[in-house]
């Protein structure tokens, strides 16, 4: 009866949220197809392609590949080295451990722009701006730390063990790691990925930071929110877009094997 | 140089300030079996981690007179089996025992036909294609078996090998545990808990309390004459009475034929010689004597006749006095007498 109430009430929360997800797509679409929207108009007054044509007119698909490229490559890195972090951390002694844990997470549980700041500090002093590489180098800490984060506790015990007889088998670290610790981690890894890629490519304020005369989506985005709503909505539809397939395509290893 | 299996001295493990294992000393001839009993928390599971270079210890381990000490886990030759089997999951039953040779690149259909071998040496040569999903804990534990002699090991190491198994696939399981030992030709140590478990599998038991191997004898030596009360404790069939407690009631739980002594009944331990020991019962003296099997004493009190009642002086430092009478030597009352 309680597990019957519980899904009732799971199912209800589910249906309101994504009755507002799907809300705000909507009013996203809506507004990237308005050629004019005056307030307080519920709806616009003219639907068109201005928007279409403005973002395309501002190379919108150079700033989207340079994005892709960008949290694609931040979210593989930061994934293997977020990987090895932690292959290291869960065997250390406990103090080593929660040391570690702590320096991979810091970057999530201080304020963003804090460690933008500090980042692009950082990167200016060491002469380094404006590449694509310093983008994925400042944008890895925000990623890794979210990486860490969805790893933290994923090699339990039984994890573990499968390792050490592993070992005890005859078979050495690379083996291991490929026969042993992937397929056991196999869920959380595909969520590390997913996420890593995702807080790579909504990354704003590290990337202005830093990257002088770089080119990516938020960038491009963000100025345009005042002067060219319309635009400024069709970017937001382009910057969905990869994130429901990175969604829907690592959906498929996630499923329960039957 | 000895011709032991498994040969450690002096075994230290520390973790994080706490003494796991302490100058563990064990020697295993090659080829023997070796049962490690003792209660929770002993250091059991510390110690068969350690000889397979799994925990970080300092001291020497040597199998086959080869010193291991400093050798990674995969360089080492072991095969360890787990109290849970640790199967991998996304490999079918003849992929997981096909593991270690891949390890050791051996050839595809050779590996194949290895891994049925050893399937079918452990009696689940049926299930080599099935996911290790749905396996019972006893079939599984058998795959785990298969897979660690897939290693060609030089000495097998067990951890609790049956506690996941119903008490019914126990017995059967146990004897393939002897049966492929044998036929490999491995030394085995196996840890365990249960002392009938240590008695069935072990040529040898080795008794380890707090981090140290107390005791390692024959199972019968280590009946007869424990010599510690926690040996007696862990491995004996009988009771540890301190010497002025009532006797009453206290030796029955394991011996076949109970044993009934009256309430007032004293029974007192006052050593004369090393050789020699005076026991009190219901006011007798009785006067034992030394044997092979240790302290022999008869009395015959009222109308209750205790035929044989061997006793052993217990080296306890915190029961000083306390004696062992070994329950299975002590002979029923007999009706009439």
């Amino acid at each position: 009866m309680i597990a019957r109430e519980n899904t009732r009430s799971g199912r209800s929360i589910a249906i309101v949220w994504l009755a507002l997800v799907a809300g705000v797509v909507l009013w996203l679409v809506v507004r990237a197809f308005a050629d004019a929207w005056r307030a307080p108009a519920m709806l616009p007054q003219a639907y068109g392609l201005y928007g279409w044509n403005v973002a395309l007119r501002n190379s919108l698909q150079h700033a989207f590949v340079q994005s892709l490229l960008i949290a694609t490559i931040a979210a593989l890195v930061g994934g293997v080295l977020a990987t090895s972090a932690m292959t290291v951390a869960v065997r250390a002694g406990r103090r080593a451990r929660r040391l570690a844990l702590v320096l991979l997470v810091v970057p999530a549980l201080l304020p963003g722009t804090v460690v933008a700041i500090g980042m692009a500090t950082f990167a200016t002093r060491i002469g380094l701006q404006g590449s694509m590489s310093t983008v994925v180098a400042v944008h890895l800490p925000f990623v890794m730390a979210w990486q860490t984060i969805v790893l933290l506790g994923t090699w339990d015990r039984t994890l573990r063990e499968r390792e050490d007889v592993a070992a005890t088998l005859g078979v050495g670290p690379v083996m291991r790691l490929v026969h042993v610790t992937i397929p056991g981690l196999r869920l959380q890894l595909v969520a590390a990925l997913a996420l890593g890629f995702l807080v790579s490519w909504g990354q704003y304020t590290t990337t202005l930071l830093v990257a002088t005369g770089a080119d990516t989506l938020p960038l491009r985005l963000v100025p345009m929110v005042q002067s060219q709503p319309a635009a400024a909505a069709v970017m937001t539809i382009a910057m969905l877009v990869p994130a429901l397939l990175v969604t829907l395509v690592l959906r498929a290893p996630t499923r329960r094997p039957s | 140089m000895t011709d032991s299996g498994i040969d450690i001295t002096d075994l230290n493990v520390m973790v994080e300030g706490a003494t796991l294992l302490n100058q563990v000393r064990l020697a295993v001839a090659r080829g023997r079996r070796c049962a490690v009993v003792g209660p929770s928390g002993a250091g059991k599971t510390t110690l068969i981690r350690a000889i397979a270079g799994l925990v970080e210890s300092t001291g020497t381990i040597r199998i086959d007179n080869r010193d291991v000490t400093a050798m990674a886990p995969q360089h080492r030759q072991l095969g360890v089996v787990t109290q849970r089997p640790m199967l991998l999951p996304h490999m079918r039953v003849i992929e997981n025992v096909e593991l270690p040779l891949r390890a050791r690149r051996v050839a595809r259909t050779a590996r194949k036909r290895i891994a049925l071998d050893l399937l079918d040496l452990v009696g689940v040569a049926p299930l080599a294609d099935r996911s290790v999903h749905g396996l019972s804990g006893g079939e599984a534990q058998r795959v785990a078996l298969a897979r660690a002699l897939a290693t060609e090991p030089r000495a097998l190491l067990l951890d609790e090998p049956l506690s996941a198994v119903d008490p019914e696939a126990r017995a059967q399981l146990q004897q393939t545990i002897i049966d492929v030992q044998r036929q490999s030709g491995a030394t085995l140590l196996v840890v365990t808990h249960d002392r009938d478990e240590a008695l069935a599998l072990g040529q040898t038991i080795a008794v380890m309390v707090q981090g140290c191997i107390v005791a390692h004898a024959t199972p019968n030596e280590l009946i007869t004459t424990p010599g510690r009360a926690d040996v007696a404790r862990l491995v004996g069939r009988g009771s540890i009475i301190a010497a002025d407690q009532p006797l009453a009631g206290r030796l029955a739980p394991e011996c076949a034929c109970p044993i009934w002594l009256p309430h007032h009944a004293v029974y007192t331990s006052e050593p004369a010689s090393s050789t020699e020991s005076v026991l009190r019962l219901e006011g007798q003296l009785g006067r034992s004597q030394l044997t092979q099997s240790g302290f022999t004493t008869s009395f015959l009190i009222g109308d209750l006749s205790i035929d044989v009642v061997t006793v052993h002086p217990i080296c306890n430092e915190a029961a000083p006095g306390s004696i062992w009478i070994d329950t299975s030597l002590v002979s029923p009352i007999k009706d009439g007498d």
